[in-house]
C-alpha cells in the first residue's frame, strides 16, 4: 500500500530544514564523508583535542592501521583535518588536528542530525 | 521509515558523544598546568630552605600546594576554553572524583600530624597519597598522568627510607621534577 505524502505546512517546514543542510554546493560531499563511522569518530575525537596521534586515534576508535590511515587520508584530502609527520627519536609519529573547515562540517552534521530527529518526531 | 531515520540519527549523535568523551580523557589535563606546578615546587624548595625548623618548612609547602592546585585548575580551564570543550565534562568529573579523596585525606592527616613530632612522616605521606590520587585519576587522563602516579608512589616509598633532613630537598625534587617532566610530556603530546 502506497503511503500518502504528508503535505502539512509543519512537515514541509521540517523537511526543508533537513534538506537545507545537504543541498548547498558542498553539502553532498560533507554528508557522504561523515556518514562513515570511522571518519565521524576521527572528526569527533579531534573536535575536543588540540591534536591526537595516529596511535591514540587507533586506540580510541579501535580500528586497524590500514582502516584508520585510509579514512584519515580522505578527511585530509577534504581539508577537514591537518596531518603533521615527525620523528620521536627514531620512531615516526603522525599527529592529526581538526581544521576550521572540519569543525564547521561536524557542527553542520550535528545540526542535520538534530533537525532529522526533530522532523521525524513531529511526524509521529 | 521515519522511526528508523530517527533511530539512525540518535545513534549517530550517541556515537559522536562517546567518541568525544573518550578523546576528552586523553586531552583534558593541561601540560602547561603540570609544568607550572613543577616550577611552584622548585620555588617552594628555595623559600622553605630559608627556614630552619621542619614545621615552618612544611607550612611553606602547604601554602605551595594551594597555589599549585590553583595554577593547575587555571591552566585546565584555559585549555578547555581553547578547545571549546566544557571544563567539567564527564572525564574531568571522574578525574576529580578520583583525585580529591586522596587530597582530602592528605589535608586532614597534615592538620593532625603537623604540630606533632610525627610531622617528619608528612613528606612521604604526601607523595604516597598524591601518587594514589593521580594514579586513580590517570584512568581518565592521558597516559603520562598514570605514569606520574606510579612515580610518586615509588618516590614516596624511597622517602620513607631516607634519613631526617632530606624532607625539603626530597619534596622539591619529587613534586618539582615529576610535575615538570610529565607536564612537558602532556604538553608535547597533547598540547596545552
Amino acid at each position: 500500500m502506497a503511503v500518502k505524502p504528508d503535505k502539512s505546512p509543519r512537515t514541509q517546514a521540517s523537511l526543508r530544514a533537513i534538506s537545507g543542510f545537504v543541498s548547498d554546493d558542498k553539502g553532498g560531499d560533507f554528508h557522504r564523508l561523515l556518514n562513515d563511522r570511522v571518519r565521524l569518530g576521527i572528526l569527533s575525537s579531534l573536535a575536543v583535542s588540540e591534536k591526537l596521534s595516529f596511535s591514540e586515534l587507533k586506540r580510541l576508535l579501535d580500528v586497524s592501521d590500514g582502516n584508520l590511515s585510509l579514512h584519515a587520508r580522505k578527511l585530509e584530502e577534504a581539508g577537514y583535518v591537518d596531518c603533521a609527520k615527525s620523528f620521536e627519536g627514531r620512531i615516526p609519529r603522525t599527529d592529526y588536528k581538526i581544521t576550521a573547515m572540519g569543525r564547521k562540517a561536524l557542527n553542520r552534521y550535528l545540526k542535520h542530525m538534530e533537525a532529522l530527529i526533530k522532523a521525524t518526531s513531529t511526524q509521529e | 521509515m521515519p522511526v528508523n531515520l530517527q533511530h539512525e540519527a540518535e545513534n549517530n549523535l550517541r556515537y559522536i558523544r562517546q567518541a568525544m568523551e573518550r578523546a576528552e580523557r586523553v586531552s583534558a589535563v593541561s601540560g602547561v598546568g603540570g609544568m607550572a606546578m613543577g616550577f611552584c615546587a622548585f620555588l617552594a624548595t628555595a623559600v622553605a630552605s630559608m627556614f630552619a625548623t621542619l614545621p615552618a618548612q612544611l607550612a611553606v609547602w602547604i601554602g605551595t600546594a594551594f597555589i599549585s592546585l590553583l595554577c593547575g585548575a587555571a591552566a585546565t580551564w584555559l585549555k578547555a576554553r581553547q578547545l571549546h570543550t566544557p571544563l567539567f565534562g564527564d572525564a574531568s568529573k571522574r578525574f576529580l572524583t578520583c583525585l580529591v579523596p586522596a587530597l582530602m585525606v592528605g589535608a586532614i592527616l597534615s592538620w593532625l600530624l603537623w604540630p606533632t613530632p610525627q610531622n617528619i612522616l608528612l613528606p612521604a605521606m604526601w607523595m604516597l597519597l598524591y601518587g594514589c590520587g593521580v594514579l586513580a585519576a590517570g584512568t581518565y587522563a592521558a597516559a603520562p598522568v598514570m605514569q606520574m602516579g606510579f612515580c610518586f608512589l615509588g618516590a614516596g616509598l624511597i622517602m620513607t627510607a631516607l634519613p631526617a633532613g632530606w624532607e625539603n630537598f626530597g619534596l622539591g625534587l619529587v613534586f618539582g621534577g615529576l610535575h615538570l617532566y610529565f607536564g612537558w610530556q602532556v604538553f608535547r603530546n597533547h598540547g596545552g
